[in-house]
């Protein structure tokens, strides 16, 4: 007779009892749990159990998996593009298990329709902000004409189709994470942060799509996306869509020379810091460095102008005048286009909008204004909206063509991304720009070059 | 809590020392006394202005990292708009942004960026003066120095506890049953488990999450943490965990003589169905007397089991252990293995979702002879039925 073996799902594990010789088949995947005198493996393991189980034979009774299948037919007037068909059958190869990566605009949303239409089962979409949320559901109540249902963002509808944040995900996966057998990370490389990783890992779905344009991380997350997610399955650059599903793009990076008194001014406060974290042996590369330059700031005599000079050499390189006067020509000289101007941070966005009675967005926005800010950029009623950083991902946003880098950081996903958000393929003979400014003679030129590092940006740099 | 940048623990060895305030400091209760004042007469006044009035106490103080924690915690008492004025923000900025973009699609607008808000919109007052730096001060939940400086103690060790896979607690098996109780409650509540045991005159107990013993033991920092106060509340208690911090991992102890207080209320749920049903039973209990104060039973040294009543007549005891929406992986515990002397009641909202334990109910023999489902807080004659079985 063969051996038995029953699950069960509980608070995003999977309780295993049975025979001792399926149990043994499983000796890597599970760990003795004292406490309720039973075997526990992570619910995302479910899949490789399953597998290993009905390889052996084993007489498995399922009070895990928590979903029936669900019939889905996907209403769209598209079909897919070279890319998408590519993309899909890589990850049907790779037994509905891993990541897509592939340019923002390039279609990765209809990617996730393909998908869900060929699993045929209840599915849970990721995302990483309210604004997705919205967009994500709006879509697939349309592609598939069924109610979805939303989690986050003061919602808390589940439904056989469900799209959800990844803050509500962790939080709800141990009670909801065996009602889903299909489920998709967008932006995925947010999942293998500490926290939210539990949204894979807690969750027994053995279907997973990875979704994102820059996997890249600088700690072991590659390795954890791997883990819960599955291998990257397909990688499409943004060059190789060019011209087809991306609209042709040019960046031009712009080189303004300071005002001369900004330019002293930036000397000088500069000097007065970079001579305070020399005397003070301040190293902002260790862990410490930045809270003890804060510290030293507060405590010593002319501590606080230092700081101040601090915050001032930093404003004039991220937004002097000069840098105002060419945004703003910019801007004239491209009157009937949408253009987003991003910026490093808050105060220099919401300096620009005050200076030049433009809409800002941030994180500061209240709902309602975000939504008609969006609603009325996405018209065209509004040629131009101002951001720091909430607009890097996610939030679609059709017809812009051109972006103005005013100031950013040095990573190269943020630089990515915000050239994704102009690449959207809209009418015939767009070509899209990306405008950076760099104050020159800053540290900004280093940061500049820094953010730079990718083939995106490789084969069509000019510089004025 | 305090956030990790608030954080004042010294490693000594491979311990980490929380570095508590001291409640009777002269000179910490005087800068309580002032940041609490800012807010307390800041009522009406702008969140930016009252914050920079705090952060200038704030630079004069020795040590920035305690002043600042401090600060959150008065802080954390303050209440604020959403707006400052009557001012119509939003429909202005709707006003401007249309002129704005009407104006630069027609070419009109100045060559010099410096004259465009003239130009657009010549009013001194900002566009965005709504922004929550601006919001303002409406109310200021009551509180004093000395508080500010125990409720900074105790949020200090729950900032800590967010990189504590587990808590090992030991307390006195004699602590009184009301104690236990809460303490017990507050565990089922944060949908934490334990293990435990008894050992000389100390019961000892691990706690943790369901999946600790797998990975993920960062996701119960959190539930850790809000737990922690409910330890706070024991006569006599100390508790050991393992920490992080700077990627090194530390041992935390601690005991009552720390004298962390919890100022949180006392954890009640269904205080009021609590009390009816306890009324209604002495009153129609049929000779059965009702205990809402019981202690812990220990079916094996390994088991502690916390009944919600116990009931006894005619020198038989019965104990009755409650399983709320939160409880199913407690209810699954008791389920595979049933201590003698104990019947349960299942809150029907725990199996709403989930049909696989309605099912297994159904079919388990202990449930069958010794459970009975309720809503929200059981009925006198489901509980009787099973008393007198």
């Amino acid at each position: 007779m063969a051996p038995r073996c029953t699950l069960t799902f509980n608070e995003g594990t999977l309780i295993l009892s049975g025979d001792p010789d399926a149990l043994t088949l499983l000796r890597d995947e599970l760990t003795y749990d004292d406490r309720i005198r039973s075997w526990r493996a992570p619910a995302y393991r479910y899949e490789a159990i399953m597998r290993t189980l009905y390889g052996a034979g084993v007489t498995v009774t399922d009070n895990a998996r928590n979903y029936p299948d669900l019939p889905l037919t996907l209403h769209s007037p598209h079909k897919p593009l070279k890319h998408q068909q590519y993309a899909m059958q890589q990850w049907l190869t790779a037994k509905r298990r891993g990541v897509v990566v592939m340019p923002t605009g390039s279609g990765k949303t209809f990617l996730a329709f393909l998908a869900i239409q060929s699993v045929q089962r209840p599915t849970l979409v990721i995302v990483p902000t309210i604004d997705l949320l919205q967009q994500w559901a709006r879509q697939l109540e349309e592609a598939f004409q069924i109610p979805v249902g939303m989690l986050g963002g003061g919602s808390h509808d589940i439904q056989p189709v469900t799209v959800s944040t990844y803050d509500s995900a962790v939080l709800r996966m141990n009670e909801i994470g065996n009602r889903f057998g299909l489920v998709i990370f967008d932006e995925c490389h947010h999942l293998p942060g500490e926290i939210n990783r539990s949204a894979a890992t807690l969750c027994l779905a053995p279907y997973r799509l990875g979704l994102t344009a820059t996997p890249e991380r600088n700690d072991d997350g590659e390795e954890v996306l791997q883990r819960i997610v599955g291998n990257i399955v397909c990688r499409i650059h943004i060059d190789e869509l060019e011209g087809t599903v991306l609209s042709p793009y040019v960046t031009k990076r712009i080189f303004v020379p300071l005002e001369p008194d900004e330019l002293a001014e930036y000397q000088a406060a500069r000097k007065k810091y970079v001579d305070f974290v020399r005397a003070n042996n301040i190293d902002f590369q260790a862990p410490d460095g930045w809270q003890r330059f804060m510290l030293l700031c507060a405590r010593m005599n002319g501590g606080r102008a230092v700081l101040q000079a601090w915050l001032r050499q930093r404003e004039i390189a991220r937004c002097g005048r000069a840098k105002l006067n060419v945004l703003w020509q910019i801007i004239r000289n491209h009157p009937a286009e949408r253009c987003i101007i991003f910026t490093a941070d808050n105060d220099t966005a919401y300096r620009i909008g005050e200076a030049l009675c433009f809409p800002v967005l941030t994180h500061k926005t209240k709902a309602a204004e975000r939504k008609e800010f969006l609603a009325k950029f996405r018209s065209g009623e509004y040629n131009v909206l101002v951001t720091s950083r909430v607009l890097n991902e996610g939030v679609d946003v059709p017809e812009a063509s051109i972006g103005i880098v005013v100031s950013g950081s040095a990573g190269t996903r943020e630089h990515v991304q915000r050239l994704g958000r102009i690449l959207r393929r809209s009418k015939e003979g767009k070509l899209a720009q990306l405008f950076e400014l760099v104050s020159e003679g800053t540290s900004e030129m280093s940061v500049s070059e820094r953010r730079r590092a990718n083939r995106a940006y490789n084969r069509r740099r000019t510089s004025c | 809590m305090l956030t990790k940048d608030l954080l004042r623990l010294r490693a000594s060895g491979s311990y980490l020392r929380p570095q508590f305030l001291k409640t009777d400091d002269h000179e910490l209760l005087q800068f309580a006394k002032e940041l609490i004042a800012i807010y307390e007469e800041g009522i009406g006044e702008q969140a930016e202005t009252l914050d920079n009035l705090a952060e200038m106490l704030v630079l004069r103080q020795k040590d920035l990292k305690l002043a600042r924690g401090l600060l959150k915690v008065v802080r954390s008492r303050a209440i604020f708009s959403g707006e400052n004025d009557d001012f119509p923000y939003t429909e202005k900025r709707q006003e401007v942004f249309a002129r704005t973009m009407e104006l630069l699609r027609s070419g009109a607008l100045p060559e010099d960026p410096r004259s465009v808000r003239d130009h657009i919109y010549p009013d001194t007052r900002l566009l965005y003066g709504d922004l929550p730096e601006n919001e303002a001060l409406i109310r200021f939940k009551k509180t004093f120095p000395q508080e500010a400086l125990e409720r900074y103690n105790t949020g200090l060790v729950q900032g800590a506890l967010l990189t504590a896979g587990a808590l090992e607690l030991s307390i006195p098996a004699a602590t009184p049953a009301a104690d236990l109780r809460n303490l017990f409650r507050s565990l089922r509540f944060f949908r934490l488990l334990f293990s435990g045991c008894i050992e000389k005159k100390m019961l000892k107990l691990v706690i943790d999450g369901p999946a600790s013993i797998l990975e993920n033991s960062l996701k119960y920092g959190l539930q850790l943490a809000c737990f922690f106060p409910a330890v706070c509340r024991l006569p006599q208690w100390k508790l050991a965990c393992s920490v992080m911090k700077n990627g090194k991992i530390y041992r935390l102890v601690l005991d009552e003589s720390s004298r962390l207080q919890s100022h949180r209320a006392q954890f009640s749920g269904n205080l009021e169905e609590h009390r009816m049903f306890l009324a209604y039973f002495r009153e129609h209990g049929e000779g059965w007397k009702i205990d809402d104060t019981p202690g812990y039973l220990s079916p094996d040294p390994q088991r502690i089991i916390f009944p919600d009543f116990q009931f006894t007549k005619d020198g038989r005891t019965v104990c009755l252990e409650l399983f709320h929406r939160w409880h199913a992986t407690a209810l699954n515990e008791r389920l595979a293995n049933p201590p003698e002397g104990l019947i349960i009641g299942v809150d029907r909202s725990l199996l709403k979702k989930d049909g696989v334990l309605k099912a297994k109910l159904e079919a388990d023999p202990f449930f069958q002879k010794c459970g009975f489902f309720f809503r929200d807080f059981p009925g006198t004659e489901n509980v009787l039925k099973l008393l007198n079985k």
